[in-house]
């Protein structure tokens, strides 16, 4: 899904982009809603033994067993305790269904892709390639996450290896 | 290939293996009685709708072969040959080959030659057909009639519209000239019937039209015009033979056939599949064939119009639909006049008016259906089955587990809700009451859903007997299979994980286990030997036992081989039981065998046969006595999609152990633990029994975690204890794969969703004892 919105980016014309906004570790982040399947409260994570670090455990969505990421691990960021606010963002990405833990959810905004500019090398301290571009909106930055890099088969693949 | 939708190519495969496997075991059960008609007709439907779908996608290259095993059989259904092992061996070739090319044509790949060696045998057996089928070869009637009983979906009591595969649309046309020709041709030889001098021949000629019809009838998959076929061959086939009352009889019939035929091509033309019903024309021609003349029978008139009007009714002769006969035709003296051919042969071209018949369609389909329900329940397939995707099914038992859980969790709620004090009494019962109502429908649905992914043991069962004969010729044995209970039912994925290690028992049995038949007779026992396969169900169990009466475990060889590998010391050897000495030929690479053959000998099989059987959380065990053979009992879950288990805590956490792997729960006292090698282990009773921490096993923080309960799990004659906190109680879980969260193997086998919604592990016992075995062997 969120290749779609590199693919706007790419179109001439200015498309609107319809974004779930999301706040990890005091920055604000944003992903395609047509990637997002549902937002749930926190639940009780059920650790699984031997799985990458960042997997925080699993959980039952209506009887499927999906894992559940840490965004905060795979950023980078230091660790926090779960609030009120912490959500569990469950997204499909390349047929597979997962959950990340965000701390806040925010919003639905729509914006003009023309306000989306590919992200600067050094913008924060997160891997860039996780970035499809940087939204800048009034006195606020939105960073759009490109899903299918962040967690598609080759990034987990690769997180499985570097944990072995 | 290509020319063909893959969705056709795939149809074909589908349905042409499943014959193919059917037709597989029909042989062998064949060879037990070669003159058995019903098989030796079943045999020859099979393969004739195999050939039938081939040359419809041009695979000219199976269809020689399967043509060749057809006009085989066909002899053998004639009595001209009778099947022997040489016939059965070239026969059971030409299936092997059919498989072969099939197999290639799913991988697209080009279909193997035909084996024109082969060809010429199975031809030579048709042969015997050609030179005496226009003689004396049949008995009426036993080898004809069998054929005819319907064996199609009931007939269809009003017209309905023709539904043709995509691909066969462009054909329709073509095929119907082709019809239309051939009935044409079969008219004026059903004209020659009445001509005392040529009748013979005509028969003959009508014989092969019929072959000819019944190709292109085939095409269209219109039952009740097969069935017109198969009589009207049959009755071509008894014709010459018959007596001159009976052929009176016959050939107005004949020719009321195929102006029957005529009419439902008329209506295929238009696409539409003639509903008109011919039950009694059929019946008849079939009593008439088997030699019967039953007074109420004779009846038929002179001419093809007037037995169409008696045995299928249209205008006036409606009345004589009922069984009574005519008055008028009752006090008719047996032999009936024999018409003027010229005059017969007139009415019988011009055939009758088409257009006047579908208006009486309706009466005699009435009359019909209500003598059609007792065969129709005797058929098998046709309307009753449906094929559905597994995928489909699978997404049904997830949706059918997580209405369990809703239900469990509403279950609990309720009876929170009896405590508290705003809910009025009234509506308290009335929530308890549709709780439990919910409760049992949701097992209901559930015992439901699981039945449609069961499926008989004989699916697996019916390839045996061949594996069988093949093997009583490699090993010049003589070997008698008996197989019990193939109606079990057990789940779709045990029936797929049981089939290697079947096949690997019964070849030991037959291998290693039976003796040459010198041997026997030497042992005093009978030349051939016999193997058991016998399935049953246990509660919610299936338990399959194999049995052969052959020479038994040699408890010295395997040990002698254990000690050699280094397995067990030569001074513990003699106290081991017997059981745990036969249980090191699970072990990978343990082979008594001197030398390694095509069958076996290489050590590989029971370790199959072990790790299958382990997927299904199965028990196996083996119990042989010296010189009277051998019992290998395999105990399965009937699924292995819900599995009773126990929950046990850890901490905080809460993990399922399957209950069929719980030996007994213990609570060590301190004293009996201790440490062996910096490995914690304790004993209970007798024996010392490896502890593993179910903390340390889940990476789980092992600080302040009070284990004082030891769970002994077994699986096949290891055991292992696992700590854990606490004993939560059994439940029956629903068994969830642990897809894409990307473990790398570990003690958890999968997880399931516990009644308060939360997820557990469960625990893989054979990964924990292997565990355990590593840490002590390193």
């Amino acid at each position: 899904m969120s290749h779609q919105i590199s693919q706007h980016q790419a179109s001439s014309g200015p498309t609107q982009l319809q974004l779930v906004t999301f706040e990890v570790a005091g920055e604000e982040f944003a992903v395609d809603i047509l990637a997002v399947q549902e937002i749930n409260r926190m639940m009780d994570l059920t650790r699984v033994p031997q799985s990458p670090p960042e997997v925080e455990g699993v959980i039952n969505l209506r009887g499927k067993i999906i894992p559940v990421l840490d965004l905060r691990k795979r950023f980078g960021f230091p660790t926090a305790e779960r609030g009120e606010d912490t959500r569990i963002v469950v997204v499909e990405v390349q047929g597979r269904v997962l959950g990340f833990l965000v701390d806040k959810v925010h919003e639905v905004l729509r914006i003009s892709s023309e306000i989306v500019e590919p992200a600067p090398a050094m913008v924060c301290s997160i891997n860039a390639d996780f970035i499809a571009g940087v939204g800048k909106l009034n006195d606020r930055l939105l960073i759009l996450l490109d899903l299918q890099k962040l967690f598609g088969s080759a990034a987990l693949g690769a997180a499985v290896a570097t944990a072995a | 290939m290509s020319s063909f939708d893959p969705q056709i190519v795939q149809d074909f495969l589908t349905e042409s293996g499943e014959l193919l496997s059917q037709l597989e075991s029909d042989l062998v059960t064949l060879e037990q009685d070669p003159c058995d008609p019903e098989m030796l007709n079943q045999v020859f439907r099979a393969l004739h709708t195999i050939k039938g779908s081939a040359s419809f996608l041009s695979l000219s290259n199976l269809v020689k072969i399967a043509h060749a095993a057809e006009s085989a059989l066909n002899a053998a259904r004639n009595r001209v040959v009778v099947i022997d092992r040489d016939a059965m061996d070239a026969l059971l070739k030409a299936v092997d080959l059919i498989k072969e090319q099939m197999g290639q044509l799913a991988q697209d790949a080009h279909l193997s030659d035909p084996d024109d060696g082969l060809v010429a045998v199975l031809t030579a057996l048709g042969e015997g057909k050609q030179k005496r089928s226009a003689s004396s070869a049949t008995e009426p009637g036993t080898a004809s009639t069998p054929a005819a009983t319907p064996s199609g979906p009931a007939l269809a009591d009003g017209d309905k519209p023709l539904v043709l595969g995509e691909g066969k649309k462009d054909l329709l046309e073509f095929l119907i000239g082709d019809l239309d020709e051939s009935l044409s041709k079969a008219r004026e030889q059903a004209a020659r019937l009445f001509d005392a001098a040529a009748f013979r021949d005509a028969a003959s000629q009508l014989f092969d039209l019929a072959d000819a019809i019944s190709r292109s009838v085939d095409f269209f998959e219109v039952a009740p015009m097969t069935r017109l076929c198969v009589c009207l061959r049959n009755a071509s086939q008894a014709f010459g033979e018959a007596s001159a009352e009976v052929r009176a009889q016959l050939a107005p019939r004949i020719g009321a056939i195929i102006a029957m035929l005529a009419s439902k091509t008329d209506a295929l033309r238009k696409s539409v599949i003639c509903g008109r019903s011919f039950g009694q024309l059929v019946d008849r021609v079939e009593l008439l064939i088997s030699g019967e003349l039953p007074e109420a029978l004779l009846a038929a008139g002179a001419t093809a119009d007037d037995a169409l009007a008696l045995d299928v009714g249209h205008g006036a002769g409606g009345a004589a639909l009922t069984d009574e006969p005519d008055p008028a035709t009752r006090d008719l003296p047996a032999p009936i006049v024999v018409p003027e051919p010229a005059d017969v042969g007139s009415s019988v071209t011009a055939s009758a008016p088409m257009s006047s018949f579908p208006s009486a369609a309706p009466a005699a389909g009435d009359a019909r259906a209500e003598k059609e329900p007792s065969k129709r329940t005797a058929t098998p397939g046709g309307d009753h089955t449906i094929r559905v995707e597994v995928n489909r099914l699978e997404a049904l038992m997830n949706l059918v587990g997580e209405l369990v859980l809703q239900k469990n969790r509403i279950a609990a709620i309720t009876r929170q809700l009896g405590a508290v004090d705003g809910a009025t009494q009234d509506s308290r019962e009335q929530m308890l009451l549709a709780a439990s109502g919910l409760d049992r429908v949701t097992a209901d649905i559930q015992v439901a859903v699981m039945r449609t992914r069961m499926q008989p043991l004989e699916k697996l069962f019916s390839k045996y007997p061949r594996l069988i004969r093949d093997l009583c010729g490699k090993t010049g044995k003589k070997i008698e299979l008996i197989i019990e209970g193939g109606e079990t039912e057990v789940d779709k994925s045990v029936i797929e994980e049981l089939g290697d290690p079947l096949v690997h028992l019964l070849r030991n049995a037959a291998d290693h286990g039976l003796e040459l038949p010198a041997d026997r007779v030497a042992a005093g026992k009978s030349e051939t030997g016999t193997i058991t396969l016998r399935a049953s169900h246990e509660g919610s169990h299936v338990q399959l036992l194999i049995i052969d009466d052959g020479r038994g475990l040699n408890r010295d060889k395997i040990g002698a081989k254990a000690v050699e590998r280094g397995l067990v010391r030569a001074e513990d050897l003699a106290n081991l039981p017997d059981d745990e000495v036969f249980h090191f030929i699970f072990l990978p690479g343990f082979s008594t065998a001197d030398s390694v053959s095509d069958l076996s000998g290489r050590g590989v099989g029971m370790d199959v046969v072990r790790t299958n059987i382990e997927k299904l959380k199965g028990l196996i065990s083996l119990s042989s006595q010296q010189g009277k053979g051998t019992t290998v009992a395999i105990t399965i879950p009937l699924t292995v999609a819900i599995l009773p288990a126990m929950m046990v805590g850890v901490g905080e956490e809460v993990y399922a152990v399957p209950l069929n792997n719980i030996l007994e729960i213990v609570k060590p006292d301190p004293a009996s633990l201790s440490s062996i090698g910096g490995r914690s282990v304790m004993r209970l009773r007798d024996s010392v029994l490896p502890l593993i921490s179910a903390a340390e096993l889940f990476e789980l923080p092992a600080e302040g975690v009070q284990t004082p309960f030891a769970v002994v799990l077994s699986m096949n004659n290891s055991r292992v204890g696992l700590l854990v906190t606490r004993l939560i109680g059994q439940q029956e879980i629903v068994i969830k794969p642990l897809d894409g969260v990307g473990t790398r193997g570990g003690a958890a086998g999968g997880a399931t969703v516990r009644d308060d919604g939360g997820v557990s592990l469960i625990i893989d016992v054979a990964e924990l004892i292997r565990m355990a075995q590593g840490r002590t062997n390193a």
